[in-house]
C-alpha cells in the first residue's frame, strides 16, 4: 500500500505558494514596525482585575481610614507559661472533643509512644512549622504589633508569623491563596473582645497536639481579651474540624505580658538538628 | 572512671517533677527521648560549642571505661535562657576541660540534655529555665 504524501504534485504550485507565504510574512513584519503605541483602553483580557491587587494593610489610605477606636492594644511581647495553663492541658488542649476514629487511633498511638519514652511524628523537631494553634503556645515570646488594619504576631521560635486582618476584608478566596500553617485570619471587634476566624490551614505535617492532626477543614475561632489590667492576654480557641472530631473543641489559654526583652532569631536549622542528640536520630522524630 | 552514670531513682518527690522536666520548655522538638530520672556526669574536653537558637549545643570528648574516646553531644536551652542564668558565648571554648551533668538519652547513645556544667575553675553554670 502506498503511503500518503504531502509533496505537491506540481513543482510550480509549490514555488508559487512559498512566494506568497514569504510576501505575507514580510507584510506583517512591516506592519508590526509601523504600529503606533497602544492608545486608549487595553484589550479586555488585560483589563481583568488582578484579585491580588487591593489596598494592602500597610497602604497609607487604608491605615488612615476612619475606624472606631479598638478597645485594647495587643502590641507587646506575650509569653506562654505552661504552668499558668496546666488546667487547660499545658501544651495540649484539654478536655478533648470526641475524636473521629482515625484521629482517635492516631492520638492513642501518640499516647503509647509517650509512655514508652518515644516521640511520635515529631514534625516540629524536623523543622516543620508548629502552625496554628500550636505556634501560640511555644515557650518563646510572641511579639505582637497592632495596627488599625492588622495585627502581626511573630513567634520567636522559628520566626513563625501570622497576620490578622482588621480592615474589613473578607477571607481571601482559597482558590487564589495557598493553604498555610498560620492560615488566613480575619479579625473583628465585638465589644471588648477581638474575634478572629482562621481558615485555609495547611494539613501537611501539621498537628494540634500529640497525634491529633490539623486537617484541611480545620477552622479556628478565637475570642481574645485583655484582662488583669492589660497584663494578661486570654484567648479562647473554638476549633472545628468535621474530619477529625465532632462539634466544637473549646480551650482557653493565657499569656503574660513580657515587655522587658526583645525577640531574636531562632530558626530551626538542619545542621543544628544534625548535631542535637534529640533530633540527630530520625527515630526520635518519626 | 570518667563516666559516672548515676541512676538515682527518686520516685517520691522527683516523680512529680519528672513529667515537668520531660517537657522541653524551650525545645522545638519532643523531649521524651531524654530520661528525666537519670543523670550522667561526664568529664571531658570541649570539641565544639555552638551558641545558637533554638538550642545551644556542646560536644565533649570523654574517655570511657575501655579507654576509648567517645564524643558526647549535649543539648542545652536557648541562648536567652542560658544568658539569664549566667552563660555567655565566651563561657566555653575548644579544649576546655569541663564536667557536664546531663539527662541521658534513653536509647544509650552518647547524648544528653544539659543539667549543669562545672568549668575548670569551679564555676558552675546551670541549664537555664524557661525563656523568661
Amino acid at each position: 500500500m502506498t503511503q500518503p504524501t504531502h509533496e505537491p504534485r506540481c513543482p510550480r504550485v509549490a514555488v508559487a505558494a512559498a512566494a506568497a507565504l514569504a510576501l505575507m510574512t514580510a507584510t506583517v513584519a512591516i506592519d508590526a514596525q509601523n504600529v503606533p503605541p497602544p492608545q486608549g483602553p487595553a484589550p479586555a483580557a488585560a483589563q481583568r482585575p488582578n484579585p491580588l491587587d487591593k489596598p494592602g494593610a500597610l497602604a497609607k489610605d487604608n491605615l488612615a481610614k476612619s475606624r472606631p477606636k479598638p478597645p485594647f492594644d495587643l502590641t507587646g511581647n506575650w509569653m506562654y507559661n505552661p504552668a499558668q495553663n496546666r488546667d487547660s492541658g499545658t501544651f495540649g488542649y484539654l478536655p478533648l472533643p470526641k475524636l473521629k476514629p482515625a484521629a482517635q487511633a492516631s492520638y492513642e498511638a501518640a499516647q503509647r509512644a509517650q509512655a514508652q519514652g518515644k516521640a511520635y511524628k515529631n514534625d516540629e523537631g524536623a523543622c516543620w512549622p508548629a502552625g496554628m494553634p500550636q505556634m501560640m503556645t511555644r515557650v518563646w515570646p510572641n511579639q505582637t504589633i497592632q495596627l488599625p488594619t492588622m495585627i502581626v504576631m511573630i513567634q520567636m521560635l522559628k520566626g513563625e508569623i501570622r497576620w490578622i486582618y482588621l480592615d474589613g476584608r473578607p477571607h481571601e478566596d482559597a482558590d487564589i491563596k495557598a493553604a498555610s500553617y498560620a492560615g488566613d485570619s480575619i479579625g473583628r471587634w465585638e465589644g471588648k473582645t477581638l474575634v478572629v476566624e482562621t481558615t485555609n490551614l495547611e494539613p501537611k505535617h501539621h498537628w494540634i497536639m500529640g497525634g491529633i492532626p490539623a486537617g484541611s477543614q480545620l477552622k479556628i475561632v478565637e475570642r481574645i481579651r485583655l484582662i488583669d489590667d492589660g497584663k494578661t492576654m486570654e484567648d479562647t480557641f473554638i476549633m472545628t474540624d468535621p474530619e477529625n472530631w465532632e462539634g466544637e473543641w473549646v480551650n482557653t489559654k493565657r499569656w503574660f505580658r513580657y515587655d522587658n526583652s526583645d525577640i531574636e532569631e531562632a530558626y530551626c536549622l538542619p545542621d543544628l538538628n544534625d548535631r542535637l542528640p534529640a533530633t540527630a536520630d530520625p527515630s526520635n522524630i518519626r | 572512671m570518667n563516666i559516672d552514670v548515676i541512676s538515682r531513682m527518686r520516685f517520691h518527690t522527683l516523680l512529680v517533677f519528672a513529667l515537668l522536666l520531660s517537657i522541653p520548655l524551650q525545645a522545638h522538638h519532643s523531649g521524651v527521648m531524654f530520661d528525666p530520672m537519670k543523670e550522667v556526669t561526664l568529664k571531658g574536653t570541649v570539641k565544639e560549642f555552638v551558641f545558637a537558637n533554638p538550642h545551644v549545643s556542646i560536644v565533649i570528648a570523654v574517655i570511657d571505661d575501655k579507654g576509648q574516646v567517645v564524643d558526647w553531644s549535649i543539648e542545652a536551652a536557648s541562648t536567652q535562657s542560658l544568658v539569664r542564668s549566667g552563660w555567655r558565648k565566651s563561657s566555653l571554648k575548644f579544649g576546655d576541660v569541663v564536667t557536664i551533668v546531663g539527662r541521658p538519652l534513653r536509647d544509650g547513645r552518647p547524648g544528653a540534655q544539659l543539667v549543669r556544667v562545672i568549668l575548670a575553675d569551679g564555676t558552675e553554670l546551670g541549664r537555664g529555665g524557661p525563656n523568661f
